[in-house]
């Protein structure tokens, strides 16, 4: 049963934006370097999330080290092979970004990876439609392979500004068309797999 | 001799016979096959049919049916190409500027790429926008009710 969406990356969160998102059906939102840890405001649970970016894995060691004790979600940006296959396994890693620098660590061997540790793989759809349409391909062949293991997909907007907002029904379909996926897996990227993110660190949203 | 003409025949007309029931079997199960197989011998294109988008425009700017017209058309053609484009023929047919909703009409088959497209837009004539879809019908007249009624 559809109860509302969930989007796990926003840059910026003001009072536009809350209302656009209530005016959209989401129910709970990550807002990078946020004030508070999880704020409960009518109809929006907004969480802090932070972005760690990282080349080796003693740089995402030592920037991972106490970082759930403010943080709900952790998402790390790998630009090395060795941050990514460490952020793969760590537990305190919620979910691994996707983006035009990151994606040339995200091969076959991370993905499997992935799937093995249960890591799902974000990816921000606002920045994905700036792309040239060779890094979209690059994008869209990792999607692909991602959707064969069954690893869990987020889409994120990364939205600074309330119209960068996803819009839920059209993401869907877009997503839908693009993966050539039905609408109900669809929809799963931005209802139950960031709701099961959220859930793993005790946030409540229904 | 008479004897041996007539048994020639009696075994022609057998085998006649014979082959007419097994072609008939064989009819049949290419039937069934393509039933089955949902294979339709159809050469005619099918009827153009028409779906009806009722969106609602989130922004402080105001725009007119043109303008959003011209932006949904642009964004089409520079995604999805222009000969989805024409086969498509995405309209704004209807624009109310005082309850910022419209309705999209568009091509039945082409129903997911239109709702697709409304959330690529994010910028028309540099007015912030955001182009939500509310709903789709199958005329005009349960497109124009849901614009009046739905109030979200």
């Amino acid at each position: 049963m559809l109860r509302g969406y969930i989007d796990l990356w926003l840059k910026d969160f003001n009072e536009e934006t809350y209302k656009t998102l209530v005016n959209l059906g989401y129910k709970a939102v990550a807002v990078e370097d946020y004030h508070a840890t999880t704020k409960r405001l009518p109809e929006l649970i907004v969480v802090r999330k932070k972005v760690v970016s990282a080349e080796s894995r003693k740089e995402l060691r030592e920037k991972l080290h106490g970082i759930k004790s403010d943080n709900i979600i952790v998402s790390v940006r790998p630009l090395g092979v060795e941050a990514a296959r460490m952020a793969a396994h760590d537990k305190r890693v919620d979910t691994i970004i996707m983006d035009d620098e990151t994606l040339y660590y995200i091969d076959k061997a991370q993905l499997n990876m992935m799937k093995d540790f249960n890591k799902p793989l974000e990816i921000c759809v606002t920045e994905l439609l700036r792309f040239s349409p060779r890094k979209k391909a690059m994008i869209y062949r990792r999607i692909n392979f991602a959707l064969r293991r069954n690893i869990h997909l987020v889409l994120v907007s990364c939205a600074s500004n309330w119209n960068q907002v996803l819009i839920p029904v059209s993401t869907v379909y877009l997503f839908s068309l693009l993966a050539n996926i039905p609408l109900k897996k669809a929809l799963e990227t931005i209802t139950s797999a960031p709701h099961a993110i959220l859930a793993k660190n005790g946030v409540k949203v229904w | 001799m008479t004897i041996t003409i007539s048994a020639l025949i009696a075994l022609m007309i057998c085998l006649y016979l014979v082959v007419i029931n097994k072609l008939k079997r064989l009819e049949k199960q290419v039937t069934f096959l393509k039933k089955y197989l949902k294979i339709s011998e159809k050469t005619v294109p099918s009827r153009i049919r028409k779906r009806y988008i009722v969106f609602y425009v989130m922004g402080n700017g105001s725009l007119d049916k043109k303008i959003i017209n011209n932006a949904i058309r642009s964004t089409w053609k520079n995604y999805l190409g222009e000969l989805s484009l024409i086969k498509a023929d995405p309209q704004v047919i209807v624009f109310d500027q005082k309850l910022a909703r419209g309705i999209l009409r568009v091509a039945h088959i082409y129903k997911k790429e239109a709702i697709a497209i409304l959330c690529l837009i994010r910028n028309i004539n540099g007015t912030e926008v955001l182009l939500i879809p509310l709903k789709t019908t199958g005329t005009l007249k349960k497109a124009r009710k849901t614009m009046y009624e739905e109030r979200r």
